[in-house]
């Protein structure tokens, strides 16, 4: 059984349809990239996993693990174990980093059967993945991500996924915002936290996020379709040539 | 320092309660959390040359009340208030400053955060007497509606009678941040978790301000927030 199953996918925002009959499947384990120029509707599914209420599913499932995702509530698949890095994190000044991912690594534990974590261990986890990072020690205890750069927003992002554990990654325009040694950690951490049954669903408007991080599925979306599926041979031929 | 606790009992029969400070530093901590049997309460201040007096006022049900205080030569008035209303439960907060003489201060600032169809109205008036030189007076009202159908109401007066003054007055009215929340959410935090973040976060300049433990503890902050 795949981990994440679309099929036949409908969506619309604001009376527009945008994706118009999606199918993916992801096995477990699997790296799959979805490429697409401007206005495909890429980031029209990152919003739909994520819950979004201003995107609409007017036709089609999605599954995670068998159950379906669009039945359950925002903050039920997280702790199902899906995890969307968003292209454009929120600040929320006056929320400190530290507390808020304690709160929701706790809460996501607790519900997966897991024991919670002791502060000091939780420091010390997250302390590892910062300084993998190259995350300044301060930026936990600052407002969630108010003031931060975009780097640090898209680092913060990766701190929080790795500290989650999920199932299934998607990494929506993470590169996006990175200069080129930033964009080497960030998909260093990625690919650290993939393990055995872990997937993820790269994103992406350019390729280069992919030379860190090997797909093993690569998707064209267009239109709001999926019209291309194969291997690395289509990220080479949109490097060379664009979308056209 | 002294400090003095006021209930709803406190009030006379007719809603009425005066106090005169002639002097001293004092901090006078109100809590509103049951009906009071007068309709309209009232609170009455006399602020005599070189007195300090903070106000503390916490209010989580039914409550009208208005406060009104009158300032002399060097004397402060600071009012720091929170409400928040759940149900159907209405609450009409009014504070009026007359700055009589000049070289004083007055502070207001009144968070309110109403759920359910509660309805909260904050009225603020400034007034600054003729020949009141160096008067400085400041007002803030923020509040956050936490349903559709919640109602908050502010309105600022400023009345201002002579020119060496400075006085502000802000005030803003709005919704939780649903982008704010659908992040914390997708996170694997619950709704309620997720508000009850966003309520604090927007509650942290309002403990700034109070500075003081006491009134921290009055207002039921936990010292690791402040």
């Amino acid at each position: 059984m795949a981990l994440l199953e679309i099929k036949d996918l409908t969506v619309k925002t604001a009376d527009k349809e945008i994706l118009k009959g999606i199918s993916l499947s992801i096995d477990s384990g699997k790296i799959h990239a979805i490429m697409g120029p401007n206005g495909s509707g890429k980031s029209t599914l990152t919003h739909v996993l994520a819950g979004n209420a201003d995107f609409v599913v007017t036709g089609g499932s999605i599954k995670l693990d068998g159950e379906d995702l669009l039945a359950l509530p925002i903050e039920e698949r997280a702790r199902k174990g899906l995890f969307v890095a968003f292209q454009h994190p929120p600040e929320i000044p006056g929320v400190n980093n530290m507390q808020f991912l304690r709160t929701a690594v706790n809460t996501v534990r607790k519900a997966r059967g897991q024991s919670e974590l002791g502060a000091g261990e939780f420091l010390s986890r997250a302390k590892e993945i910062m300084a993998r990072l190259d995350m300044k020690a301060e930026m936990i205890k600052r407002s969630l991500n108010e003031g931060f750069s975009g780097g640090e927003k898209k680092k913060n992002e990766l701190l929080q996924m790795a500290m989650l554990e999920p199932k299934l990654m998607v990494l929506d325009e993470i590169d996006s915002g990175l200069d080129v040694d930033a964009l080497e950690l960030v998909a260093q951490e990625a690919m650290k936290t993939m393990n055995g049954d872990r997937s993820m669903i790269v994103i992406t408007h350019y390729s280069r996020i992919l030379k860190y991080i090997k797909p093993d599925h690569v998707h064209v979306l267009s239109g709001g379709k999926i019209i291309e599926s194969g291997g690395m041979e289509i990220v080479h031929r949109i490097e060379a040539s664009g979308y056209e | 320092m002294s400090e003095r606790l006021i209930r709803t009992q406190d009030f006379t029969a007719d809603g009425g309660l005066h106090i005169e400070n002639t002097g001293e530093d004092l901090n006078v901590y109100l809590q509103f959390s049951e009906k009071s049997t007068a309709e309209n309460l009232h609170l009455d201040l006399v602020l005599h040359p070189h007195s300090n007096t903070r106000v503390f006022c916490k209010i989580s049900t039914a409550t009208h009340i208005q406060f009104n205080a009158r300032l002399k030569k060097n004397a402060t008035a600071k009012f720091y208030g929170l409400t928040e209303l759940t149900g159907n439960a209405a609450a009409a907060i009014g504070v009026n400053v007359y700055h009589d003489e000049g070289e004083n201060l007055t502070e207001q600032n009144f968070y309110s955060y109403a759920a359910d169809t509660s309805q909260i109205k904050f009225t603020g008036r400034i007034t600054v007497a003729p020949g009141a030189s160096g008067a400085v007076a400041h007002q803030l009202h923020r509040g956050i509606a936490l349903s559709p159908t919640a109602r908050i109401n502010a309105e600022p007066f400023l009345q201002i009678m002579h020119d060496d003054v400075r006085c502000t007055h802000g005030s803003t009215i709005g919704f939780i941040d649903q982008e704010a929340r659908h992040y914390l959410m997708a996170r694997g935090i619950d709704s309620t978790e997720a508000e009850r973040l966003l309520i604090y976060s927007s509650q942290r300049q309002f403990y700034t301000a109070l500075g003081a433990k006491a009134a921290a503890e009055f207002f039921g902050i936990e010292e690791e927030t402040l």
